[in-house]
């Protein structure tokens, strides 16, 4: 076999070009959204790679003067009425997701910011998602959109079809409400609480108040917040609670464990004035003791959907 | 005894693309999954086996990197990622183009990753025109093309010429 092969090959490797293959790997791991925009800009060539690319890992850089999530100026003029887009200034990082269309497996890592906490988080939170389907719109969530996933992705038995679309259909979709999910700045808190008062905890699910998503961390990853845990942890929640913030995520495809559907085209926000409780210390220990999950309420994380306009 | 002592001294001979020939032992040339192929599809090992695609120079440079991926036991994994960053620092472009072609023909996974890592991280902060010369890469977008793309992510050219 190899013998065959070997004729088309005479030639120095210096004079040949890099097999799409090698392209697609090497610009897979730029993981830098703007690196990756300005590599689309090298040729065409260069930029069907890039976007045929399946799996697309992003790190997403903290919210400083450089992070397109805070950078409301280069919205275009006719998104500037839209409260989403005036809000959460994801347009670009959206845009730029929204052009892997061929992508299965999307990796979203950002830094954790909480100003409010006395020592500064060392590690990320990453999310990662398959895609189901190939990605074609972005952000917008229909009825349409939302599907049922095969057996290895359901964990409940009895999805919950008819209440779960009518409420869709009901409010989200024709409300078309601005999004607001708790995660990124009160779940890394919330999990250091948990951690610092069940030592022994083997696994953490936290589950938003409408159960649309979870976090869950087991394993290695709780084994590794552990480990980087400060030694005194502040007493009253008050101090664990950032004052403000808002952070949005658009997410291709969102896989809900207890309904077993796919949400596609999700944007997520982050966003709270008071994101914790006083009453928290209970719901927290409820999660810990039981592995059950047991949704947090109404003034807690809570991911609701965002419907926004074709681009 | 005699199995392990035949076992040891069992090696590959391979041939770079400039006509030297390199000998290997078999558990090194394990790394390479397409020598692990040909070896399983009963390849002789007395045979040369050509590598037309892969210089001398760039062949020295994997046969390094398996042989030392293959003799440290691994829970010396530290050790090992050192010597990956060791062994890529000062390596200029041409030459880890070689050895990303190189470790893509011979399917070598852990070093087309960390190959392929360390040239996106060096293109990472660069202009796209520079990148262009990189990957000698013609520009086949029309200016207007560029400027259209520009102009809608200035967020990512921001401070690029």
């Amino acid at each position: 076999m190899e013998e065959e092969e070997e004729d088309h090959y005479h030639c120095d490797p210096n004079c040949d070009k890099l097999p799409d293959e090698v392209l697609g790997l090497i610009l897979m791991k730029l993981s830098d959204p703007k690196s990756l925009l300005r590599c689309s800009l090298v040729s065409e060539h260069f930029a069907s790679i890039l976007f045929q690319s399946q799996s697309l890992s992003l790190r997403l850089p903290s919210s400083g003067p450089s992070s397109p999530l805070v950078q409301s100026r280069h919205v275009p003029p006719e998104y500037t009425d839209d409260r989403f887009f005036k809000d959460a200034l994801l347009l670009g990082l959206t845009k730029l997701v929204s052009r892997f269309t061929r992508v299965r497996s999307l990796h979203i890592e950002l830094s954790c910011e909480c100003p409010q906490l006395p020592f500064t988080p060392d590690y990320r939170f990453s999310w990662d998602f398959k895609v189901v389907h190939n990605l074609k719109t972005f952000a917008i969530l229909s009825k349409s959109s939302i599907e049922k996933i095969g057996k290895e992705g359901s964990e409940s038995g009895q999805p919950r079809n008819n209440s779960y679309l009518d409420r869709l259909d009901g409010k989200y979709i024709k409300q078309e409400i601005t999004c607001s999910m708790h995660y990124a700045n009160s779940i890394y808190p919330l999990l250091l609480l948990l951690v610092s008062q069940q030592p022994d905890i083997k696994s953490v699910e936290i589950v938003d108040s409408k159960n649309h998503g979870k976090v869950s961390i087991q394993g290695e990853q709780l084994a590794k917040l552990k480990k980087h845990m400060p030694n005194s942890m502040p007493r009253g929640n008050s101090k664990l609670v950032p004052g403000y913030s808002f952070t949005v995520w658009y997410v291709p495809s969102l896989w809900l464990p207890r309904s077993g559907f796919v949400m596609k085209r999700v944007t997520l926000g982050v966003g709270s004035e008071n994101p914790f409780p006083s009453s928290i210390d209970d719901r927290i220990r409820g999660l810990a003791n039981g592995s059950k999950q047991q949704p947090l309420r109404d003034s807690c994380p809570r991911i609701q959907i965002d419907r926004s306009r074709e681009l | 005894m005699a199995s392990s002592i035949e076992n040891n001294n069992e090696k590959l001979t391979l041939k770079s693309s400039d006509g030297e020939e390199f000998l290997v032992e078999k558990h090194v040339a394990l790394q390479s999954t397409l020598l692990q192929n040909m070896l399983d599809s009963d390849c002789s090992s007395a045979d040369v086996i050509p590598l037309p695609k892969i210089d001398a120079r760039t062949l020295a440079l994997v046969l390094g990197y398996c042989k030392k991926h293959a003799d440290a036991s691994s829970s010396k994994q530290g050790e090992l990622n050192s010597f990956d960053s060791e062994f890529l620092k000062d390596m200029d472009m041409g030459a880890l183009f070689n050895l990303v072609l190189a470790a893509n023909f011979m399917e070598i996974k852990g070093l087309l990753d960390i190959a392929a890592q360390k040239i996106a991280d060096t293109i990472k902060d660069k202009p796209h025109q520079e990148v262009r010369e990189i990957f000698h890469v013609e520009n086949d977008y029309t200016p207007e093309e560029e400027a259209a793309v520009r102009e809608e992510n200035r967020w990512a050219f921001e401070g690029f010429p």
